[in-house]
C-alpha cells in the first residue's frame, strides 16, 4: 500500500486537473450558448422593432407646461402628467424583452430581457432596474464573454446605444466606472438620474464584486433652467 | 531658584500675560469681521425709485451642501424647497415666508428704503436670509413685493440684490376680491393612503393670522374668502404637515396653492417605481452574475502540486530502493 501512495497523489492530481479543465468547457459552452441564443433571438426582435420615427417627439416638447397665470391649472395638470411614454415589451418565445444593446467597441449586439430570474440570465441580459425614459436604467448580465464578460474594456468616453421596442435609439457615452460589492445594492441605486442615466453591470471573476459601468445619455432632453 | 532662571521667569511671564490679553481682542475683531456683511435690497428699475417700501428680514438658516438647515423654529415644518434653482427660488421663498408667519418668528431687523430705493441690512453672519416686503402704494400704482431668498457666505462681503417687485397694479380701488386656496396632493392619487381626513390652513394678512379653515373632500380641499383688495400681503400656511408629506406653498394675486408631496419614510427609501414588473424588483443583494471560474486556478494549481509531489515521492522511492 505504502509503495502505491505516489500514485494516489498523482492520480489525485490529475483528477483535480481534469475537474478544472471540464469546468472550463462547462462555462464555455455554456457561454456558447448564451452567444447562439442571444443572436438567435436578437435576429427576431429586429425584425419586430418598428422602423424609428423620422422625427422623435421631443420629451419636452410632448407635454407644454402650461403658463403659471392660472396656478391651479399649472400645478394640477403637472400632478396628472404621464410621467413617461410607456414602450410595449416584445414577447418572444416565453420572454418579453424591452430592447437591445449596441457595444461596437466590444463588437457586441445583444438583446436585453425585460425582467430578470437566473434562468433568463443564461440567455440574455436582463433589466434589473428602470427605463431609458426615466434616465435610471440598470442592465446586468452574466460574465460570459459572449455576453458582459468583457464590459470592464470600456474606458470612460465610450460610447454605444440602447434601441427600445419603439425603434428608438439612445445613446450613452461611458462617464465612469466602479467596482461595487456584492451586497452593496444602495451603491448600485446611488445617483441615478443624476450622475448617470445607465449601469450595466456584472459580476467579477470572483464572484464577490461588481464591474460597473455607468453612462450618460447623450440625447437627455435639456432641462429647463 | 537660581537668579537665572528668576531673571527667565521674568521675562516669559510677562510675554504669556500679554499674549493672554491680546486673545480676546483677536477673537473679537474676528466676530467683527465675520458679522460684518451687508445685504442691500435695492428697489429700482429704470426711472422708477421705489423709496419708503418697507422690508423685514429673517435669518431663517444656512446652507448644507444642496440641503437647507433650519434654526429650531422652523425646522419642524417638512418644507419641499425644490432643487433651489433659479426657477424654485422664487416658491421656496413663498413657501417659508409662509411658516415664518405660522410660527411667528421674530425678525432680525426691519426698514424702508431710502430716496434711492436702496435698504441695507449690516451686521450679518454667513447663512440663509429671508426678505418679506410690504406693499407701496405710489400715486395709482401699488407695488407687490416678493419675498425673497437671500444667502451671504464665505465668499461675500455682502450682496446687492435686485428687490424690484415683479407685481404692480395701476387701479388697485378698495373693492371686494375673492382669494382662494387649493390643497393638491401630489401622492399619485392617495396610492400610499397616507391622506388625512382634512386639513386646517391659517390665513395670514400681513403676517397676521386672519383666519383658519378646514380643507378636506367634501370641499374639495378648497376655501374661497372674499376681502378688501386694500393692497394687503396675504399667505397661507398648512398648520399641521401630515406625516410623511411635505408642503410647497405657491401663489399669485388672487390663488393659492398648497401642495402636498408623499415622501416615502426613510426606512422604505427604494428606487423610484418604474413600469418593471413585479419579479424585477431589486433583491436584498446584488444578482449573481458570475460564472464558477474561481475553483479554476486551485483546482489546476492543486493538480500540479500533487502530480509534483508523487513524482517526487516515486524518485525518492527509487533512490531508496537502490
Amino acid at each position: 500500500m505504502k509503495n502505491n501512495t505516489w500514485k494516489l497523489v498523482v492520480l489525485l492530481g490529475v483528477l483535480m486537473i481534469a475537474a478544472a479543465g471540464l469546468l472550463c468547457l462547462y462555462n464555455i459552452r455554456q457561454s456558447n450558448e448564451a452567444a447562439a441564443h442571444s443572436e438567435a433571438i436578437l435576429e427576431t426582435l429586429k425584425k419586430q422593432i418598428p422602423e424609428p420615427p423620422a422625427e422623435a417627439p421631443k420629451p419636452a416638447e410632448a407635454a407644454p407646461v402650461p403658463a403659471k397665470e392660472d396656478l391651479f391649472t399649472y400645478y394640477e395638470e403637472a400632478e396628472t402628467a404621464p410621467v413617461q411614454s410607456e414602450t410595449a415589451d416584445i414577447v418572444i418565445g416565453n420572454a418579453a424583452y424591452c430592447g437591445y444593446l449596441t457595444l461596437p467597441s466590444l463588437g457586441l449586439e445583444l438583446p436585453v430581457m425585460s425582467s430578470w430570474s437566473y434562468p433568463n440570465l443564461k440567455l440574455a441580459p436582463c433589466r434589473y432596474s428602470g427605463s431609458a425614459e426615466t434616465n435610471d436604467l440598470i442592465i446586468m448580465a452574466h460574465n460570459y464573454s459572449s455576453h458582459f464578460g468583457r464590459i470592464g474594456e470600456l474606458t470612460t468616453g465610450s460610447q454605444f446605444s440602447f434601441t427600445d421596442t419603439n425603434g428608438i435609439g439612445h445613446p450613452y457615452r461611458v462617464s465612469f466606472i466602479e467596482v461595487i460589492g456584492g451586497q452593496d445594492v444602495e451603491q448600485m441605486f446611488r445617483g441615478q438620474s443624476a450622475d448617470w442615466d445607465l449601469t450595466l453591470y456584472t459580476c467579477t471573476l470572483s464572484g464577490q464584486s461588481r464591474v460597473t459601468i455607468r453612462a450618460d445619455r447623450l440625447d437627455k432632453p435639456e432641462e429647463a433652467s | 531658584m537660581t537668579a537665572a532662571r528668576r531673571r527667565k521667569h521674568r521675562m516669559i511671564l510677562p510675554l504669556i500675560a500679554a499674549v493672554l490679553l491680546m486673545l480676546p481682542q483677536q477673537y473679537a475683531q474676528k466676530a467683527e469681521a465675520a458679522e460684518n456683511k451687508t445685504i442691500t435690497l435695492v428697489c429700482r428699475q429704470d426711472d422708477t425709485i421705489l423709496s419708503g417700501m418697507e422690508w423685514t428680514l429673517y435669518r431663517i438658516g444656512k446652507r448644507n451642501g444642496s440641503e437647507v438647515e433650519f434654526i429650531p423654529e422652523l425646522s419642524g415644518y417638512s418644507m419641499d424647497l425644490g432643487d433651489l434653482s433659479a426657477d424654485a427660488v422664487d416658491t421656496a421663498a413663498k413657501t417659508i415666508a409662509s411658516y415664518v408667519a405660522e410660527a411667528g418668528l421674530a425678525p432680525l431687523s426691519n426698514g424702508s428704503t431710502n430716496t434711492s430705493g436702496e435698504l441695507a441690512f449690516g451686521g450679518l453672519n454667513n447663512g440663509l436670509y429671508l426678505a418679506v416686503g410690504k406693499t407701496l402704494q405710489v400715486g395709482n400704482t401699488t407695488y407687490f413685493p416678493s419675498a425673497l431668498l437671500l444667502e451671504i457666505n464665505d465668499a461675500d462681503a455682502g450682496i446687492d440684490y435686485d428687490a424690484y417687485p415683479k407685481f404692480y397694479y395701476s387701479d388697485l380701488s378698495n373693492q371686494a376680491t375673492k382669494y382662494t386656496v387649493r390643497k393638491i396632493w401630489a401622492d399619485n392619487d392617495d396610492q400610499y393612503q397616507k391622506r388625512p381626513q382634512e386639513i386646517s390652513v391659517d390665513l395670514f394678512k400681513d403676517g397676521t393670522r386672519y383666519d383658519t379653515v378646514l380643507l378636506n373632500a367634501e370641499n374639495e380641499w378648497e376655501y374661497t374668502w372674499s376681502a378688501l383688495n386694500d393692497g394687503a400681503v396675504w399667505t397661507v400656511a398648512e398648520r399641521e404637515i401630515p406625516a410623511d408629506y411635505s408642503v410647497m406653498i405657491d401663489s399669485n394675486n388672487t390663488q393659492f396653492v398648497i401642495r402636498n408631496s408623499y415622501q416615502a419614510p426613510p426606512e422604505t427609501t427604494a428606487p423610484p417605481q418604474t413600469t418593471v414588473p413585479p419579479q424585477t424588483t431589486p433583491p436584498p443583494q446584488l444578482v449573481q452574475t458570475g460564472q464558477l471560474w474561481w475553483p479554476v486556478l486551485p483546482l489546476s494549481l492543486g493538480g500540479i502540486i500533487l502530480i509534483g509531489a508523487g513524482i517526487s515521492m516515486r524518485a525518492g522511492k527509487k533512490k531508496d530502493e537502490e
